[in-house]
């Protein structure tokens, strides 16, 4: 069975997604396939919050859980899902990136960290 | 002006309040804010003159966290257990008690626990691995069990 490195270090082997981090609720960086140089405790604390607020919107205008949340930035893009109630996969991707392709990925991936976290 | 002394409930009803909201903002992921407030903690603490929290030994940071919070009147006593890649915090004549008491009675985990984030910004710190809370749980009238796990830095 792959392990959670052999899954996100797949994940950046994608066209376009330069990192893809696996964190705790708590922003505990599980594990982390990124760049050099990047901040992967912060980005879990980032993208916790991050997730974590789209959910409470969701939930506050009654539209129900969260499946996947993107945000889009000049220079790329972040796609984001819950693995399970503990823990989220994000993955960062360029502006330039097939979105279609870096969504079904995540979703391809979220099945398989929530077979083995 | 204000008397220096201020009343220990109303500052749990304030941190309640906000604690609350955050969680009300973020849900469960609240506690990734905690998590990253621990080192700010650690450092504004070291700005009102209080260091000696840097050590490699985790009986010197027993000692001493024990002593700063019990300065600062956060507690009567802190001790820790270690148990291989478990680190126990047993807190007891805790001041946050209504706090954290508050937040589980509203269905909310006990995230914003001074001492846990302290105790993780410490140890992440001083022993070189890195930490996540396990379990915050109640060991009697105003003592608390928090149950870190360590795990060890990758590469």
């Amino acid at each position: 069975m792959a392990s959670t490195k052999d899954i996100l270090t797949a994940l950046t082997a994608v066209e376009g997604i330069s990192s893809a981090v696996c964190v705790g609720r708590d922003g505990f960086v599980i594990d982390a396939s990124a760049a050099p140089g990047a901040d992967v405790d912060a980005i879990g604390a980032m993208v916790s919050t991050g997730l974590g607020s789209a959910e409470s919107v969701g939930k506050e205008l009654g539209v129900g859980v969260l499946t996947q949340a993107m945000m889009e930035y000049k220079d790329g893009v972040i796609v984001m899902t819950a693995i399970g109630v503990d823990a989220i996969l994000a993955v960062v991707a360029s502006e330039s990136s097939s979105l279609g392709n870096v969504r079904m990925q995540v979703k391809k991936r979220k099945r398989d960290l929530e077979a083995i976290l | 002006m204000a008397p220096e002394k201020i009343d220990r409930l109303g500052t749990n009803a304030l941190l309640y309040a906000f604690t609350k909201a955050l969680h009300r903002a973020v849900g469960g992921s609240a506690a990734a804010v905690m998590r990253q407030a621990g080192p700010d903690m650690l450092n504004e603490l070291g700005a009102l003159g209080i260091n000696g929290l840097d050590s490699p030994d985790l009986h010197v940071l027993e000692e001493r966290l024990g002593k700063l919070t019990k300065e600062l009147g956060f507690c009567d006593d802190i001790s820790f257990e270690e148990e291989g890649d478990n680190l126990k915090l047993h807190v007891k004549g805790c001041s946050f008690w209504e706090l954290t008491q508050g937040l589980k009675e509203e269905g909310i985990p006990p995230f914003a626990c001074p001492f846990a984030g302290i105790a993780i910004a410490l140890v992440e710190k001083n022993l070189g691995v890195r930490a996540r809370i396990k379990e915050i749980s109640p060991e009697g009238e105003r003592a608390s069990l928090i149950h870190l796990e360590l795990v060890k830095k990758q590469g």
